[in-house]
């Protein structure tokens, strides 16, 4: 089993390519885990025809902590098992330790042992705001990380913030720094900029992902593009992105 | 408010079960928190803090530091406190801040060990559970790194879950140790009081474990898979249930399988000759006030399950219940023993009128609305800590026997 996360600033488009990686995957017969941590809970909703799903907090709190599995793993395209973390109402609690919260049940509920999943994606929240959002790169967790950006100086900046984190945690075994993963915003000059930050951090970028009108398409369905329009120019980037993602982290 | 306290003091917590296991060795231990739960161990949950050099800190956690997350301070300090001691090993132990700002010691614990070399540990205890998961958390995280499987020595064992939590300065274990040795048994290491690292390291080559508490048997059952070496779950209190306790040593012994060596529902029932499903003994009828069990001992259910042994079999008691107040391990339980998860549990179990005699903690006693009932202290330090600390019983071996006729001597009078 391989776990990876996939961090990026906020709207840069994680969701997304980490559905149409997870999609990508299933479609090849392997077993997956998409796992957002967000309170917002949209991770996964393009795998599972749009619908949000359940929350594993929600249900703590709903079912006075007699939660099982199935309240709140569900499998979606491909069979992809779709968990979102969740979080409080916005504006009160802690989100950071409600990630740790719903991390801890999952283990406890042996998540893990019952899928089997050959991958886990967790889709994390922007920036890693406080403890529990670096949760999912901590020793026992995610094994790599990749980071989302665009060629726009915040997602630039983002990334080289969180690159920095997770170089500070180095000595702690935390998840290794993979790369970087341009999502195109068509900006002047993108790649060029993507690469020198790529430079800069020491790492690499290890696909482009081009800007494309039918991730809307396929959204508007409720669907990633690699279930909407397999045979696609998109759905065949998403792929690529795939194999490279496969090679990076060794399988 | 059915978990509120109002008589009791809040049991040891995780943490000190932790502080308890690596206080033998030379370890620089810090708890981080803002003093409150050091002080708590080394103030009630450690008879051995006193006087000793065992060098336990308290990270001095502030409200800034808590907000910061400032892990680097915390290190910084760890690492000085190593150059003054050059310890063996070093360990961070969590409290209830570290657990709500999700601190991630383990991470914390390797890191410092990257920078030092010195071995680390970090654990997330949160104050929230008994000592006994902490202990056998911290017992098993050192097997892990500093024990490798061994060729076995035959006659040697290891004791497995002795704390000062279950059996305060070792009194009883030290009387066990001594009957051990009259048998011609030898003693690879004594998990976790009265250790070194070298018989830890040693304790992968005993024949058989000997799990004396819960954290015991936690520990054993993990070691089994690890090391492949079997346990006997149980304490010899009382002659005749002793003999028994070391023919089931020898039978492990020769037959590599382990044993919880406790009374079994038919013990009971066969006293009154009916199935073990609902003898006039009591056993599976505990609701039943006529037919319900008669003594009532209250504590750590392994110490428990032994006291009821030994008054089955050296007086004939045959009608005895268990209740637990660290929670209840479902192999170690009759069916009418009792998980007694709070103050108020514990006492409406006590003033059931089934019961005519307690054996309990000193402490339980406030909670007996009917003085009536007969009660026999015996203290144990996870409840009332020093303040009761003379009445931890002497009940290995014939030891259990005076105590029990010292008691039916007074009752007479
Ligand atoms: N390659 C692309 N081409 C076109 N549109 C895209 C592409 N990638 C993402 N989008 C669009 O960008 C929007 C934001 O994407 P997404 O929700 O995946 O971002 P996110 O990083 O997960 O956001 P958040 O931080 O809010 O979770 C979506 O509406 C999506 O359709
Ligand atoms: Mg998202």
């Amino acid at each position: 089993m391989k776990k990876i996360a996939i961090y990026g600033k906020g709207g840069i488009g994680k969701s997304t390519t980490t559905s149409n990686l997870s999609a990508a995957l299933a479609a090849r017969g392997l077993k997956v885990m998409q796992i957002g941590c967000d309170p917002k809970a949209d991770s996964t909703k393009n795998l599972m025809q749009g619908r949000i799903i359940p929350t594993v907090l929600d249900q703590i709190r709903q079912r006075d902590n007699q939660v099982e599995l199935d309240h709140i793993a569900f499998e979606g395209f491909g069979g992809v098992v779709c968990v979102e973390a969740g979080g409080p109402t916005p504006g009160i609690g802690c989100a950071g330790r409600g990630i740790i919260t719903a991390f801890q049940k999952l283990e406890e509920l042996k998540a893990y042992e019952r899928y089997q999943p050959d991958i886990v994606f967790y889709d994390v929240l922007g920036d890693v705001v406080c403890g529990g959002f670096a949760m999912p790169i901590r020793g026992g967790y995610a094994d790599n990380v990749f980071i989302v950006t665009s060629g726009e100086m915040m997602a630039l900046y983002a990334a080289t913030n969180i690159a920095h984190a997770i170089e500070n945690f180095g000595k702690r075994g935390y998840a290794k720094y993979s790369g970087l993963i341009q999502n195109s915003r068509n900006v002047e000059n993108e790649d060029a900029l993507v690469q020198q930050v790529a430079r800069e951090s020491g790492t690499q970028v290890i696909k482009i992902i081009p800007r494309h009108k039918l991730v809307q398409q396929a959204e508007n369905q409720g669907m990633t593009v690699v279930e909407a329009f397999p045979g696609s120019e998109m759905a065949r980037e998403y792929n690529c992105l795939a194999d490279k993602v496969m090679k990076e982290v060794g399988l | 408010m059915a978990v509120l306290s109002l008589f009791l003091p809040p049991f040891s917590p995780d943490y000190s079960g932790v502080s308890a296991v690596l206080f033998d060795l030379k370890t620089v231990t810090a708890m981080h928190d803002a003093s409150g739960c050091t002080g708590n161990y080394t103030g009630y949950d450690e008879p051995r803090w006193y006087g000793s050099k065992s060098p336990v800190y308290c990270s001095g956690l502030r409200e800034i530091d808590a907000v910061l997350g400032d892990d680097e301070k915390l290190i910084q300090k760890m690492i000085d406190a190593a150059r003054d001691i050059q310890p063996d090993l070093m360990a961070l132990v969590g409290s209830p801040v570290p657990m709500v700002i999700g601190s991630d010691l383990a991470g914390v614990a390797a890191e410092l060990e990257a920078r030092t070399g010195i071995p680390s540990f970090g654990f997330d205890t949160t104050g929230t559970t008994y000592y006994d998961k902490g202990a056998a958390a911290t017992i098993l995280a050192l097997l892990e790194r500093f024990t490798e499987p061994l060729a076995t020595m035959p006659g040697s064992v290891n004791i497995l879950g002795a704390t000062p939590m279950d059996f305060g300065k070792g009194e009883n274990l030290r009387d066990l140790k001594k009957l051990l040795q009259d048998r011609g048994l030898f003693l690879t290491a004594c998990l976790a009081m009265d250790y070194n690292l070298a018989a830890l390291r040693q304790s992968a080559a005993a024949e058989v474990n000997l799990a004396v508490s819960r954290t015991g048997l936690l520990v054993a059952a993990e070691m089994e898979k690890r090391y492949g070496i079997p346990y006997l779950c149980g304490l010899p209190y009382g002659e005749k249930a002793s003999e028994e306790y070391f023919a089931a040593l020898e039978e492990v012994r020769q037959s590599r399988q382990s044993r919880i060596f406790n009374a079994s529902s038919r013990d009971f029932c066969d006293c009154c000759k009916l199935s073990a499903a609902g003898g006039a003994c009591g056993v599976g009828r505990a609701n039943d006030s006529r037919t319900a069990p008669e003594i009532l001992i209250v504590g750590e259910q392994v110490q428990a399950n032994a006291i009821r042994l030994a008054l089955q079999r050296d007086y004939g008691e045959s009608s005895v219940a268990v209740g637990c107040l660290f929670g209840l391990e479902p192999g170690l339980a009759l069916p009418q023993d009792k998980d007694l998860k709070s103050e108020q549990l514990i006492g409406q179990e006590l003033n059931r009128d089934n019961y005519r005699l307690i054996i309990a903690d000193p402490f339980l006693k406030v909670l007996l609305q009917n003085n009536q009932k007969e009660f026999w202290p015996n203290a144990q330090y996870a409840v009332s800590s020093k303040l009761a600390a003379d009445q931890i019983a002497r009940l290995t071996g014939s030891h259990f026997n005076r105590w029990v006729n010292l008691r039916i001597e007074k009752t007479k009078v």
